[in-house]
């Protein structure tokens, strides 16, 4: 839903940020799916690693895929650098909550299986 | 432990919540940021210095504001030698506002290359241009601006002396002076000119007011008073040396030969 909003306004960032399109397209549609999955894996330990997975993929992502944040478009007249590392920042941050959230909903989880006797 | 994750759960979708809006407003905002600048004015210091004023509006009807606004303008020659540099500094821009700056560009004509005084050029102007959008983006802009720098002396030429009158000792000779105001800028001062003959003989000097309007052609004469001795001695070549004394610089010896 996020995405659909944010949608038009990253086609304002798009010749400032070059493919910032796609690159948002391959983030949001790797996370649907990851979404997807853990929902049907729910109350399961798949569900657990597979949010974890999902927040050490944006984590990657954002390191591998967005490099530095800083982006520079030189047309013939002029040079424009975007400097986006603390907005990155900020996503990498948020993303590590996520998968501090998703390692303790893992041990939550087995120690309420461990607690009830019953295998993961 | 159910609680505490939760929590944590809905903590961090209410900060993505928080900086998916923070984007969409930024982005936003962008649309509704605009740069305009005004026509140039050139004055003049005290010290025969040119002052180059470049109006800046900056309309900020965005969300937020801009901060650590930074224009910096690095003149250079076409063999990239560095004429002059300015900078100018905004700490914030608010947002909703209009902000207007008055980016001053020193022109030390006394420092620059004399021949920029007689000669057209193509000159250099690096503008970087950096501020903080939206409080956490550093942005910056470069650009190479080329302009045809226009030479306030352009064609700077003394004709040969011409006799115009005499009595018992003096000759009266005019010496027809013209040049071409290239310059953005109007030229208003003196101009000296020492008469020689031979390598270093000094026959007579004479001084003249100008005034040039920019780009215009300005045509006078000097009158000089050359001891008839000396004139009858033969001496039908030699040298002018040409000193200027304007509001915007000064400059002299320029050693003309004539005959």
């Amino acid at each position: 839903m996020i995405y659909v909003v944010l949608a038009p306004f990253l086609t304002l960032l798009s010749p400032i940020v070059q493919g910032i399109e796609e690159i948002v397209e391959v983030l949001v549609i790797v996370n649907v799916v990851l979404i997807i999955l853990s929902d049907l894996t729910w109350k399961t330990v798949y569900g657990c690693f597979l949010n974890a997975g999902r927040a050490i993929f944006t984590i990657a992502f954002v390191v591998f895929a967005l490099g530095d944040g800083v982006f520079t478009v030189s047309p013939p007249s002029f040079t424009l650098t975007v400097d986006l590392t603390m907005v990155y920042g900020i996503v990498a941050l948020l993303s590590l909550l996520g998968l501090a959230r998703s390692v303790l909903q893992a041990i939550n989880f087995m120690s309420e299986r461990a607690e009830s006797g019953l295998k993961p | 432990m159910n609680v505490p994750i939760r929590m944590l759960g809905i903590a961090t979708t209410i900060f993505w919540i928080v900086l998916a809006a923070f984007i969409a407003s930024a982005a936003y905002s962008l649309k509704d940021l605009g740069f305009g600048v005004g026509d140039p004015q050139f004055t003049t210091t005290p010290d025969h210095g040119l002052i180059f004023t470049l109006p800046l509006f900056i309309d900020n009807r965005g969300y937020y504001s801009l901060k650590s606004f930074d224009l910096t303008t690095v003149f250079s020659d076409a063999e990239g030698v560095e004429i002059s540099k300015a900078s100018s500094f905004l700490p914030v821009i608010p947002a909703e506002q209009n902000t207007s700056i008055l980016h001053n560009v020193t022109l030390g004509l006394n420092g620059i290359a004399e021949k920029y005084l007689f000669e057209d050029a193509n000159l250099t102007c690096q503008v970087t241009a950096g501020l903080n959008f939206a409080e956490i983006v550093p942005t910056q802009l470069s650009a190479n601006v080329g302009f045809l720098w226009g030479a306030p002396l352009y064609g700077f030429k003394l004709g040969n002396p011409q006799l115009s009158g005499s009595n018992p000792t003096y000759l009266a000779t005019k010496v027809p002076l013209s040049f071409e105001n290239h310059a953005a800028f109007d030229i208003v001062g003196n101009v000296t000119v020492r008469l020689f003959a031979g390598q270093d003989t000094l026959l007579a000097e004479s001084q003249s007011t100008i005034n040039a309007s920019k780009n215009t052609r300005y045509s006078g004469a000097l009158n000089f008073s050359v001891p008839v001795s000396a004139a009858s001695a033969g001496n039908l070549s030699g040298h002018f040396e040409v000193y200027f004394s304007t509001t915007m610089f000064e400059c002299g010896p320029v050693v003309i030969p004539y005959g």
